[in-house]
């Protein structure tokens, strides 16, 4: 028997494994108690077992011989895979450009710095991360206000621990990375006085809550502008602070006096006192941390809604204070995505930056989905390849229909999956990729302050092989004075060369990290400039955003009511409930793992959570199918009778489809973006979709 | 009762890390690969359900210390084993579901093997100086089996 040590990546990953190994089968996985993450897993992690040693994974490269979607394969060397590939890119580049390949990948899986050290290194500008509407609008807000990514400081490093914790429109007990783990938020959580949960739904911690405010969707920014006059108004905020390293307050304090408590509190349908209860905890509770989740970049006003969230951080004197909110320092390895920046960015502009200006901000200038689609469907369709890493765009952007229509318009795709996934059933080259379990690699998503060593336990089915790998070899026959590494050792070795260590050493020691004090209030030293001072433009933390104001965008934050809402009474005629989609399920990362049996046991068709009382009103009863319908289009799932909302709201998992049904309906029955809208408005910064406050109506589906 | 199981229900966050947990230790199969309808469940010895938003209730065995199952089975195959534990004699369970019907948290699973299993506190875990599957994988602590 042999134990691995390794890193789970079974979301966006993190958690330090233990893999148990006996004559090259896993027989158990267990979470290393001696880590970060004190040996705790979760469902998805454990059950990694059976995607290893899944009957469904993909073992050979594929090429399509029927007509796309036929099923019809041919299976092929990947010398032949990677050599088809390669020449229909050159193809493309001579005759179009290279801005006419788009590469993409999925949510972020550790491979991010390969993805975009390929697209840049072959010279397009069109990379495609689904980021517009989750985390990139968190990145920019951070790096428009603070000048970096700001997290939850759960770690107690100067022994002082968060004294409130909020939660703002997130589940992090469901899912880890993103900047923090679960565990480290429920251990932090034993020991904060006060927890606030802003939640639309009374979510899983709701009981450890001293205040739930469940907010209207898709209305928080009026929330927090509220929050913030109420801070002003009443004195709460920490003037030395604001005075020495905040600018634009006097802006902000005027800007906030548009948004009375008792406005706010029609607009948010939160009760005003609860308003002023949670803005007083967070001033006079602190040091406060807020974790900002998701729902509030999947909407028409992210980066304003967002960025009055950092200014409520900023003006309560939480930033950079031990137990608040920290721009944690990277592990001795340094940035690990130096490893794509260093390759200098082409010179256009990504699809649709024009419009969104922040897509084009370095360092991760991206192209904007909806755009694209645009374009393909009713443009001059020009993106011509389409080289996609770990994605389903069908179930992973809005208005699933059209953008299958739009993929069936690209001249050729190839995909990388560890099965035979939507998107590559209508691909023309499928290449079969490695799991977590039978790759070498450094995994370094967001908790940024560690790297920790993803170590091969058994080998993979088949053929099938590690990202890295595919992009190595890829990169080595279209740019190869980019890609000059022998192999995917000689590209760790040169990785984790600032740390002067190797592949092979750092292997051993599974983890390089920076932890301590050294983190906190940097502002304070000469680490980001002489003399103190934050990484912005003024040196300062900018509440009124010098930035913005110079692209032509409000450089104050501001509300902007959802796009479609119960106050619009032509939509809300006849569509009278409100659709938010997407929350976390803990045992499914987005589309993944509906093939898993471990994990399909557990809930094996979508749920839609529908009110009692709105359940009784349309003759719905628990575990009816349901017909959720919006101008887009309709869907089936599962009721699930759910008293802890509004009776106003309904609520849709996202990202379903059933591996065992090969049609194409099968991705659309019970896809929840069959719902969303992928027409403006966007957000006007970066091109955010809305996919948390829509309007729908429902009925019971006959048999 | 030599020994406490110990779940703090107000700080399960109901992620069903400990099913999944418990399955893979006792290679409890899962059911199926492709579900019908209704939705069967395959065996597992701890499981988490939601009673009301944020509220869950955790179906697993308490060893009760008078045990209806024990007392109702008639093959006599459910007995008190060390530290009050109690437990399954393969040989003797006939799989007639009596003590499903009787156990006051529905807690024994019917196997693929036609007999019954319960919750075996991971023993031979305990043996390899490692905490039972659910409460080591249990991200919010909520778990806990003390005195073994």
């Amino acid at each position: 028997m042999q134990e691995v040590k390794t890193t789970c990546k079974g979301c966006h990953g993190g958690c330090r494994v233990i893999v148990s190994v006996k004559d090259g089968q896993i027989f158990r996985i267990r979470g290393d108690g001696e880590s970060f993450t004190l040996g705790t897993m979760c469902a998805k992690g454990l059950a990694s077992v059976y995607e290893h040693a899944n009957p469904n994974r993909l073992i050979k490269p594929l090429k399509r011989v029927g007509p796309r979607g036929s099923g019809r394969w041919k299976e092929i060397s990947w010398e032949e895979a990677l050599g088809i590939i390669t020449n229909e890119m050159r193809k493309v580049a001579e005759k179009y450009g290279e801005e006419a390949i788009l590469i993409g990948q999925g949510t972020g899986r550790g491979y991010n710095r390969y993805t975009l050290r390929f697209a840049r290194s072959i010279g397009t500008p069109n990379v495609l991360f689904p980021a517009h509407f989750c985390f990139a609008p968190k990145m920019a807000a951070f790096g428009l206000t603070v000048g970096g990514r700001l997290f939850c400081d759960y770690h107690g490093w100067a022994g002082v621990y968060p004294r409130t914790i909020v939660h703002w429109g997130k589940q992090l007990e469901y899912t880890n990375a993103d900047g923090e783990m679960a565990v480290w938020f429920l251990r932090a959580l034993d020991k904060a006085e006060n927890f606030i949960l802003i939640d639309p739904r009374a979510t899983a911690t709701v009981r450890r809550a001293r205040l739930w405010l469940p907010v209207r969707p898709g209305t928080d920014a009026a929330l927090a502008l509220g929050m913030l006059n109420f801070i002003i108004q009443e004195n709460l905020y920490d003037r030395d602070f604001v005075e020495k390293w905040c600018h634009g307050f006097d802006q902000l304090r005027e800007r906030v006096k548009e948004y009375p408590l008792e406005k706010v509190s029609k607009i948010t349908w939160v009760p005003e006192d609860k308003i002023k209860e949670a803005a007083r905890l967070i001033a006079v509770g602190s040091p406060t941390c807020i974790q900002m989740g998701e729902a509030l970049e999947a909407n028409n006003n992210s980066i304003q809604t967002l960025r009055a969230i950092i200014c409520l951080m900023a003006i309560t004197g939480n930033i950079e204070r031990p137990g608040g909110m920290v721009n944690w320092l990277p592990s001795p390895a340094g940035p690990m995505e130096d490893f794509a920046l260093e390759v200098p960015p082409p010179s256009q502009k990504p699809l649709g930056a024009e419009k969104f200006k922040l897509l084009a901000m370095p360092p991760f200038a991206m192209c904007h989905w909806e755009s694209v689609c645009e374009d393909l469907l009713n443009g001059e369709r020009k993106i011509k390849v389409m080289h996609l890493v770990g994605t389903n765009p069908v179930l992973a952007y809005a208005n699933a229909r059209e953008v299958f229509q739009a993929l069936m318009n690209v001249d050729f795709i190839s995909v990388v999956d560890l099965y035979m996934s939507p998107t590559a059933r209508f691909a023309d080259i499928v290449l079969p990729a490695a799991h977590w379990l039978e790759m070498d690699d450094i995994y370094d998503m967001h908790p940024r302050f560690f790297v920790s060593a993803i170590v091969k336990a058994v080998e993979p089915p088949g053929e099938a092989w590690p990202d890295n790998k595919i992009f190595l070899e890829l990169g080595k026959r279209l740019a190869p004075s980019f890609w000059p590494f022998k192999n995917v050792e000689e590209m760790l070795d040169y990785q984790l060369r600032k740390a002067n260590t190797k592949w092979e050493e750092f292997k051993k020691m599974g983890i390089l990290s920076t932890t301590g004090v050294v983190h906190y209030e940097k502002h304070k030293t000469d680490y980001w400039r002489k003399g103190g001072g934050f990484p912005t433009p003024t040196g300062k933390v900018e509440l009124y955003s010098t930035i913005l104001e110079e692209l032509g965008y409000d450089p104050l934050p501001h509300y902007r009511e959802p796009s479609e809402s119960p106050l619009n009474e032509e939509i809300a005629s006849n569509y009278p409930l409100i659709l938010t989609t997407g929350g976390r399920v803990p045992y499914y990362f987005h589309s993944q793992y509906r093939q898993n049996p471990v994990l399909r046991e557990l809930q094996p068709y979508p749920l839609v959570q529908i009110h009692p009382e709105t359940a009784k009103r349309f003759g719905i009863s628990e575990g009816d199918w349901v017909w959720i319908e919006t101008p887009r289009g309709r869907i089936k799932q599962k009721a699930a009778l759910f008293s802890g909302m509004n009776p106003q709201i309904v609520v849709v998992q996202a990202s379903w489809y059933y591996p065992e049904d090969p049609s194409p309906e099968s991705f659309f029955i019970s896809n929840a973006n069959v719902l969303t809208s992928n027409h403006p408005p966007f957000d006007p910064c970066i091109g955010s979709t809305t996919f948390r406050a829509l309007m729908c109506k429902i009925y019971k589906a006959e048999g | 009762m030599g020994f406490k199981l110990l779940i703090n229900r107000d700080k399960c966050i109901g992620c069903h890390s400990c099913t999944v947990a418990c399955k893979l230790e006792h290679n409890l199969p899962p059911y199926p690969s492709s579900p019908p309808e209704p939705e069967p469940k395959g065996p597992a010895f701890i499981r988490v359900k939601q009673e009301e938003p944020g509220r869950f209730s955790h179906i697993v065995c308490r060893h009760c210390e008078r045990a209806p199952c024990i007392e109702e089975c008639p093959t006599g195959a459910l007995v008190k084993g060390p530290w009050g534990m109690t437990q399954v004699l393969k040989e003797r369970c006939v799989g007639c579901g009596v003590c499903i019907k009787v156990c006051p948290f529905e807690a024994p699973q019917l196997l693929p093997d036609g007999t019954i299993g319960l919750c075996d506190l991971c023993l031979p875990l305990r043996d390899e100086g490692l905490l039972p599957a659910c409460q080591s994988a249990c991200p919010a602590g909520c778990i806990e089996i003390k005195g073994l």
